[in-house]
This record gives structure tokens, sequence and C-alpha cells, in this order.
């Protein structure tokens, strides 16, 4: 018995095309094979960073590496190591083709210009040999294909999201069009949402195969391992439907499918969490594997699904912007282990009509951020998908990926935001297979209760205090109205809650868990920030508090409450004992019932809060939030950490 | 008592959604020693003049400088006329817009604003190394859709700065008639697949772009 391992990073993948490859082990060819699937390369990238780790999964597996030349500057690591005595090449006589036309873009140049080093490397007899074009040289239009042998069972790991296959977020049952899939993957991410379509063609109709799923040691599921490995399980109507879930291998059977050839069908599921529990290892990695084991008479063939973890995008608040999230995103993006964060931005300009308060006549052109929950969330939504969008290709392997979620960061009003999605139409879809693109939620600063800052600024005795903030572009509004008619709640407007909890706006009442229109219940992680009293003493030394407090507090004419509050004591009366300045920590936890995911430090809410005159650092770039981002992110979503929340 | 429809002294402000249209304001301040597009650097001083052309402002003038996703600065309010500030533009203030206001109250309590002045905020000194986009590709659910996207200076030390907004950066669509960008929106316009180029200096990036023939929900 033969086992054949692959680990393949997907150039191009053509539609059935006819011809035959020559013989031998290095041979270009015109075209591919009648009944073979093109196969996906390997290619390393010394700006790759997972280079290390991806060299790592080869040199554990039999693999093509396709080493690029990006204009003569890269360098390159070590091609894959075959395991001992295990050949790629063998003498089954049947071969696979794969065609070189582009790169991934950023990555490399076009075909015609790109120098490339293709190379199967395999171990015989003690020296390496090799197979393909060998030394630099364009493998380009003028040698297009690299034709390789394989076994007689040939998987192929697809996306039907990326197919446009599924539909009220389901997979089509149709073999036929599973047949049509050409969106090659070599992994997912750990979101438990995305699916891959395992496509395996063989000889002939009929063949039952039996398809186990292997940890990266080799050890099959067992009941419960879902979590850990994910799960395979039947598609096909004509199979006895059954899942890894329970700890069993599942059979498939070989049909004949439309355009010739024959193909069994199965469907991956990746695991919920990136992060194993009681697994020491996973936190420090940026990719993990499990392998499909595929057994059929005598033959076996391991397909290795590489596991990634989800896409994290980070949510700004009120008043703020996609750069506030820069400190954490930096930091994350420096841990080497393969998150690549998105910052999403719905601060972009909007002109307003009319607004309550005023402003003065005529129309008025403001950022996005001062408006409320909804319109944020309409904005968030479409940035989540492009983002997981862009992740399907541009992740930290640098090829293409199942993934159907992102894990969500929110400040502030971001949380709200973040919060409010699962109302907002189109939240559910096909991309998500209904399940919608949030996979968990880590809020820092949130005022899931509102602030009692919000009912404050909204009465018409702090005007002066409102006209300050409105002239560095921070607006507060109840509600607006676009030129196009469109009215919005504003974001001080929905953030409207009394320190104990109570008074909330109506925004807030319908993203309580007791009262929320929706089923769905996201995993959510708090973080709250806690000034101490050396932030709160600076409001009697910041020139930016005693400027406030003199024209809007001890002016006679204006004697804003607030800005006579504006002290250390003041401030106290209004947000209490426990709060960053802006959000009461009672409010930050959600309520009695939350708690913080790590004790509260010493952060004031955001550089907003430092602009009125409040000590540093803030949530946003005190060092110690980074790591409790990534404890978080690294942590499962069913620990007690995460509540559901809507 | 005041209400909140009163933004300016004697100026009614709501205007219904369909008769209004932007209206040209007199305002009683105004700030005359700056213009729009002034360029600025991060930690400079500068001098903001402010002549009342109407009213009085009893307890003085205030100058506030702001940026919506950055710090604000807020003066100590004079009494004089011309009134004269000093403001020294944040070191960390993000580049692209930032804009200087001067705010009075009148005798009666109202609170009296000048026209906002637009500075540009930019780099003069520490260039970066490479540019970051983000979301690097750029993929459409439907016609008529509009997405924003992120670009980042990333620095020699590792730090990222926002470049979006800078006057600096060059945002070009290779095919207006599939995608149209101003400043960090992009909208569809029609199906196909097209590239936005991103040059900020010497440094350079592109961004795919994909619409779906899919029509707006």
């Amino acid at each position: 018995m033969k086992t054949h391992h692959r680990l393949w990073h997907v150039i191009v993948m053509g539609a059935a095309m006819v011809a035959v490859c020559a013989g031998g082990a290095r041979t270009a060819c015109a075209q591919v094979p009648p009944g073979y699937t093109l196969a996906p390369i390997v290619y390393l990238d010394s700006s790759d960073t997972a280079h290390t780790s991806l060299a790592s999964a080869v040199a554990a597996s039999e693999a093509i590496v396709i080493q690029e030349h990006s204009q003569g500057t890269n360098t390159f690591g070590s091609v894959g190591v075959c395991p001992n005595n295990q050949h790629f090449f063998d003498d089954i006589p049947n071969q696979w083709c794969v065609q070189w036309t582009n790169v991934t873009p950023g990555v490399g140049t076009s075909s015609a210009t790109l120098l490339i080093q293709a190379q199967a490397a395999c171990e015989v007899n003690g020296s390496y040999v090799y197979y393909g074009d060998t030394g630099p040289g364009t493998f380009g239009p003028n040698m297009p294909w690299l034709c390789l042998q394989s076994g007689p069972l040939t998987p192929t790991l697809v996306d039907p999201v990326a197919a446009q296959d599924v539909t009220d977020g389901s997979i089509t049952t149709n073999p036929n069009t599973l047949a049509l899939i050409s969106n090659t993957v070599f992994g997912a991410a750990a979101d438990g949402t995305a699916e891959i379509v395992v496509k395996i063609a063989a000889p002939t109709a009929g063949t039952a195969l039996t398809l186990t799923l292997l940890d990266e040691n080799g050890n099959p599921a067992v009941a419960g391992s879902q979590n850990a490995l994910g799960s395979l399980k039947t598609i096909l109507t004509t199979d006895t439907p059954s899942s890894t879930v329970d700890g069993t291998p599942i059979t498939v059977t070989t049909v004949a499918v439309t355009g010739g050839g024959s193909m069994a069908f199965a469907v991956y599921t990746p695991p919920k969490d990136f992060v194993r529990d009681n697994n020491s290892s996973d936190p420090l990695l940026p990719n993990r594997t499990v392998s499909v084991q595929i057994t059929a008479n005598d033959e076996t063939q391991q397909q290795i699904v590489a596991i990634l973890r989800p896409p994290v995008a980070f949510v700004h608040g009120l008043w703020g912007g996609p750069m506030d999230g820069s400190g954490i995103m930096v930091a994350l993006s420096n841990d080497q282990v393969g998150l690549m964060p998105y910052e999403l931005d719905f601060a972009g300009q909007i002109t307003l009509l009319t607004t309550n308060p005023g402003y003065g006549p005529g129309s008025l052109s403001v950022s996005g951020d001062n408006l409320g929950f909804q319109y944020g969330a309409t904005k968030i939504l479409a940035l989540l998908n492009d983002a997981i969008a862009d992740y399907r290709n541009n992740n930290a392997f640098k090829g293409s990926i199942a993934v159907s979620q992102a894990d969500v960061v929110g400040h502030s009003m971001g949380g709200n935001i973040a919060r409010t999605l699962p109302l907002i139409s189109g939240f559910a879809a096909n991309v998500n297979y209904d399940a919608g693109p949030v996979h968990k939620l880590i809020t820092i600063g949130t005022p899931h209760l509102g602030s009692p800052l919000a009912g404050l600024l909204l009465q018409s005795a702090n005007n002066c205090v409102v006209q300050v903030l409105a002239a560095g572009g921070h607006y507060t509004f109840l509600t607006a109205e676009t030129v196009s008619d469109v009215s919005y709640n504003g974001g001080v407007g929905d953030l409207q809650g009394a320190l104990n909890g109570t008074s909330l706006s109506q925004a807030l009442v319908q993203i309580q868990p007791s009262t929320a229109q929706t089923n769905i219940r996201i995993p959510t992680a708090l973080i709250a920030g806690e000034m101490q009293t050396a932030q709160l003493n600076s409001l009697n030394t910041s020139r930016n508090a005693k400027a406030i407090r003199t024209v809007c507090g001890t002016n006679p004419l204006a004697s804003d409450p607030l800005a006579k509050d504006l002290t250390p004591s003041g401030w106290q009366s209004i947000l209490g004992a426990d709060s960053d300045a802006i959000v009461p920590v009672n409010s930050e936890l959600a309520g009695p019932n939350g708690k913080s995911a790590f004790p509260l430090f010493g952060e004031v809410h955001s550089p907003g809060a430092v602009s009125l005159g409040f000590g540093e650092p803030t949530e946003l770039d005190d060092p110690v939030i980074p790591p409790e981002v990534l404890q978080l992110l690294n942590t499962p979503v069913d620990q007690p950490t995460f509540m559901a929340l809507p | 008592m005041r209400i909140w429809t009163i933004a300016a002294a004697g100026i009614v402000a709501l205007a219904s959604a369909n008769t209004a249209s932007a209206v040209a304001r007199a305002y009683p301040l105004v700030i005359t020693n700056l213009t729009n597009g002034t360029v600025v650097a991060p930690g400079q001083t500068i001098t903001v003049s402010v002549t009342i052309k109407t009213g009085t402002y009893p307890n003085g003038i205030t100058v506030v400088g702001g940026q919506v996703d950055g710090p604000t600065v807020i003066l100590t309010p004079v009494t004089t006329s011309p009134a004269s500030f000093s403001v020294t533009i944040p070191s960390n203030a993000i580049f692209g817009p930032y804009t200087i206001t001067a705010i009075g109250m009148d005798s009666t309590g109202t609170t009296d604003t000048s026209a906002a002045i637009t500075l540009d905020v930019e780099q003069t000194t520490t260039a970066p190394v490479s540019l970051r986009v983000d979301p690097s590709s750029i993929h459409f659910a439907y016609i008529g859709q509009i997405l924003a996207f992120n670009v980042i200076g990333v620095y020699a030390n590792g730090s990222w700065q926002g470049l979006t907004q800078s006057s600096t950066l060059k945002i070009t669509s290779a095919n207006t008639s599939i995608a149209t960008v101003t400043g960090g929106s992009v909208t569809a316009v029609n199906t196909g697949n097209t590239t936005l180029a991103v040059s900020y200096g010497s440094l350079t990036a592109t961004i795919p772009v994909y619409v779906p023939n899919t029509p707006p929900p």
C-alpha cells in the first residue's frame, strides 16, 4: 500500500482539458490528461511570514514545491524533503499536471516575466531526486505544464462559496454541479462554519471509499473531536448519511459525473477554534493541519487540510476612525501567529440635511462615526464581508482557503455596532452558511448599557460643551436625516443609559438578551478599562480641561453643568467611582452578571478622553491590551470567558 | 433659555428636507490669517488670528483644533480683538485634514463659531518604508455598493500612520467604468475586474477590485 501526502497551494485550476502527457519523471506537457484534475502548486516566498512553517509542513510530507524568483530579489528556503522511502513518483501509471499561469497579485509578476524553480524532490536511496524543471528558468507560457505522477485516487479540496454553489445556506447535493466546482483551496479558517467539498476522482463509478479524519500525528477522529479536528460528512443523497462527529469514518461511493469520469464527494467542516482545549502549542502557531485519509481496496491517499486562524477585524467607536485600532492591530500582526488584521472604517463623510440637535443652517458634512448603531452596522456588515472575501486569498499562506467568519474586536460603540449586526438584513447569508460573519466578539470599553454622559450631552444646558466638541468634528446627534431623506439615529442618542444601567435607548434595548429580536448569539468576551486616581486627577492640570471649564463652565453665560463637573470630584458624581472616564465599568461589563476577561488595570477610554484632560494610557494604546486580545483570540468560544450575546 | 435649533445668533437652523439646500452662512467670527489647505506638520506651532465681525463676546473667544480620528486642542479664551492664539498641532496628529474653529459666546449666551479652516497635516521628515492596504483586495457584493479601504504607512520602527486622507496619497482606478474611487471610498459602477493604483511618494500598491454581476438589493 502506498500513501501519498499532498499540501499544494493553488495557482490555477483549469477546466477539463484533454491531451496526454508524455511519460517520464521530468516532463513538460501541453495539456492535462483526461480524467485528471489540475493539481495546485505550493510556492514559497521569502517575504511570506508563514515560510518557515510551510516549509516545515512540506518537509513532513511529499509535496511539489514551486519556488519563485520574483525579479531576482528573493532568496529561497530549502526544498521540501520527502519522508524516508516515500517516493512521490512510483510505478503507478498515471500522471498529474500542474499549470503555471500567474502568481498571487502582489507576490510575483506575470507568467511571462517570472522566473521560477519548479521542483519535486524525493529521497531515493539516501539522495534527493528532483523532478520537473530543476534549475532556475522560465516556466511560463513556453512551458506551462509540469507533469507529475500520482495514484488513481485524486482528491481535491474546493470551496462551494467561492463557486456560488450554496443556496439557502446549504451546499448543492447535485454531483454534476459539485464536480464542476473548480475553486480549489488548501485549507480553511477555524471558524466552525466554513465548508470544503472534498472531491475524489477515481477510475470507475460504484467504488466505495472510506474517509477518515486524522490529526497531525495520524490519529483518527473520535467522538467529540470535531472541536479539535473539524468533521467530515456525506453530502450526496446516494450515500448513507454519516459524519465523523460520532467518531466513525464515513463511506462515500463514486458516481459518474457529466463530462466523463467518476467522483465521490464529502464535506469537511473546520473546527470552531484554532486553539484546541488544553493545547499549549496551538497558541503559538500560525497554522496547523488535519488529513483526510481516503482508502479504497489497497490504495490509500492522504489529503492534508491546512487550518488557519480566522481573520481579525477591528471596529472603531463613536468619534473615532480606523486608525484607533492601529496600536492593537500592529501588535497582533507582529505576533507571528498568522493574524491579518483588518480595520473597518465607517467614518467616511456623510452629508446631513437636518439634525437634532441642530448645528446652524444648511447641510452639514460629518464623518459617519457620529451616527448610531444601525448606520454603523450596515456599513460594517459590508466591510466585514469584504474583509472575509479578501482573506480567502490574502491570508498568512497567501493561498486560497475556505473562510466564512471573522473575529471582531470592537472598541467603545464599535462593540455595540457589532452586536447590532445580526439585526441587519443580509447578516445571515450563503457566504456564511446562514450563521453570520462573526465568529467571536471581543469588546473593549464598550458601553453595553450606555453611558450617563450621552444623556447629559443631549441636554440643552450643556450646549457650550457640545459646540466645543463639534468644532473638533465630534457631533452630538439624537437623530439626523441625509439629503436623500434617510433618517438615522445619532451615536450619542443610541448610547443613552443611566448610571445604574437603566433608561436605555431603544437601540440598546434591541441588543439586550431579553429583548433582542434575533436568535443569533455571538460569543462575546469583555475587556473593561478603569482609570486610576492619578488619571482622574489630571483634570486639575490639563490645559484642555481648564479651557472647557473656563469657556463653558465658570463663564456665567454658559454655565454648562457638564463643564463645571469636569473636575475629579464632579466627574465621579456623573460616572460613579468606577469608570474609564467615559463609560461606567458596570456598562463595560454588560451588567452585574458580566465579568471582565482580565483584571482592570488603569486605562481611560480613548484619545478623546485624553483630549478632555484625563491622563494616559488609553484602552487603545496601553501595551497590556494587545496580549489580552490575543489571549481571547486563542480562547475557545465555549469557554466561560465568552458570553452568548445578541 | 437656549434651544437646540439655534446655533448662531439670530439664525434659525433647521430646514425642511424637501426644500433646503446648503445655505451660505454669515459667520460672526472669522479666522483671518489661515486658508484652507495650508500644509502643517505634526508638532508645528502656528498662529491663529480671529476677528469679530459682528456682536460682542464678553467671555472671550477660544479656538478648537481637532480631527475625527485624532487629538483635539482647546485653547484658553481671550477677550481682545483681534484675538491671537498660538496652536501647536499635536505631534500624534494623523496625516490629513485638521480643522481649526473659533468659538465665542455672545451676550445672550448663544455660542457662535467661525467657519472652520481645514489645514492639511502632512509628514515633513521621516517617510514610511512600505504601504499597507486594508483590505488588500475589494470584493463588492453588488453594483452600486460603496466600500471603504485604508492605506497605512509602515515605518522603520514598526509604527503605523494612517495615510488614507493624506493629500500626498494618490489613488486612481484603472477602469472608472467598473469602479470609481474618492479618498478612501470606492464605488462599484459596473460588472468586471479592475485595480486601484495607490502611491505615496515613491511607494506604490495595487488593490484588485471585483464587481459581480449582481444588481443592488
